[in-house]
């Protein structure tokens, strides 16, 4: 097979995608055994794990992930593998210093051109900060459905209360119930346990805000 | 046939300005009956309970012991089942409450905290209940 200048020029460029990219890219080959063994490492890969180049190569892909990640994930990757699909996970995976760090990874097996498979490209973006800011937004939404549950059920109670003694008051029913001191008592108590509630509210939230903000 | 009206609340000042409204609007026969949680008020049920009359339930939700869904999930297997009424009067203005309480075949309105001579007249506008104030 003779390779044209023309060809040449065209891997050069693709080469450069693989090695200017800020994604980790690794090719990894299934051996006799089928096991699969990272034979190409790019410099964004390196630079993310933390690995030499000699730390990496000959290595399966899956020997990079932390210790918790979820079971589910990884075996979605494993199914893959078996029945050399695509496949595409989030998942966390540890750095040589051991930081934990979160990566969409996304594989797809490489034809060999005869109909068979040999060959995974396996890229991996760090997606750490989108990781983190989406837990963060989960946590403020879960707080903010406790304050619409408190205000729905805790800051309406006294407030229902305090309605229903004015009624009382103003249409001046004699009830043999209250007597109109009761009431006012009744709507005075009512009233501070709302300002109780109120001012809790308040401070959870200003609580809740300090945290976000460290 | 008698209605009795069971008024479900923990809150005591509640129960008692539930029950001046009740008493006033004329919506009990007898005098209405006070319950500061479900578990109470799924006792009395059990023991006195007589089908020759009928039984209303102001149910609040939020209560300590036994509270307004698992006093409805509990009745759902007792042999009045389908003869109590219950509205569900709750401090609640959360929408999601709204629908859960429309999966309760025995649920025939949704009032809010404090009932009102309003919310009297809705009560002996339902259907179901209007025969006994007409």
């Amino acid at each position: 097979m003779t390779t044209t200048r023309e060809d040449e020029e065209r891997l050069r460029l693709l080469e450069s995608v693989i090695l200017n990219t800020t994604d980790g890219v690794l090719i990894a080959e299934n051996d006799q055994n089928l096991d699969t063994k990272i034979v190409f490492v790019n410099e964004a890969f390196m630079k993310m794990s933390g690995f030499a180049k000699d730390e990496i190569i000959g290595l399966s892909p899956l020997n990079f992930f932390a210790s918790d990640a979820s079971v589910d994930e990884l075996s979605k990757l494993k199914d893959a593998i078996d029945k050399f699909e695509p496949c595409n996970i989030v998942v966390k995976t540890t750095k040589k210093n051991g930081i934990k760090y979160w990566v969409n990874v996304s594989i797809a097996p490489v034809s060999d051109g005869s109909g068979g498979y040999k060959h995974w490209v396996y890229i991996q973006r760090d997606v750490n900060n989108r990781r983190r800011h989406l837990q963060a937004l989960e946590e403020q939404n879960k707080k903010l459905k406790e304050i619409a549950w408190i205000q729905s059920h805790v800051v309406r109670a006294p407030l229902a209360r305090i309605m229903g003694l004015v009624d009382l008051l103003s249409e001046r029913h004699d009830s043999e119930e209250l007597s109109n001191n009761q009431i006012i008592e009744a709507i005075a108590s009512s009233a501070n346990e709302l300002d109780d509630i109120i001012r809790k509210i308040v401070l959870n939230t200003e609580n809740a805000q300090n945290q976000s903000s460290l | 046939m008698n209605l009795n009206v069971l008024i479900v609340d923990d809150d005591k000042m509640i129960t008692l300005l539930h029950k001046v409204m009740v008493v006033k609007n004329k919506i009990s026969t007898n005098p209405p009956l006070l319950f500061s949680d479900g578990k109470m008020a799924l006792e009395f049920l059990s023991s006195e309970y007589n089908p020759e009359e009928r039984y209303l339930v102001l149910l609040d939700i939020n209560m300590p012991v036994l509270n307004g869904w698992e006093f409805l999930d509990s009745i759902q297997s007792e042999q009045y089942a389908n003869d109590l009424l219950v509205i569900i009067v709750t401090s609640s203005v959360d929408s999601s409450d709204k629908q859960k309480a429309r999966t309760y075949p025995q649920v025939i309105g949704f009032l809010e905290k404090p009932l009102r001579a309003e919310s009297c007249d809705f009560i002996k506008a339902i259907p179901s209940i209007a025969p006994f104030f007409s």
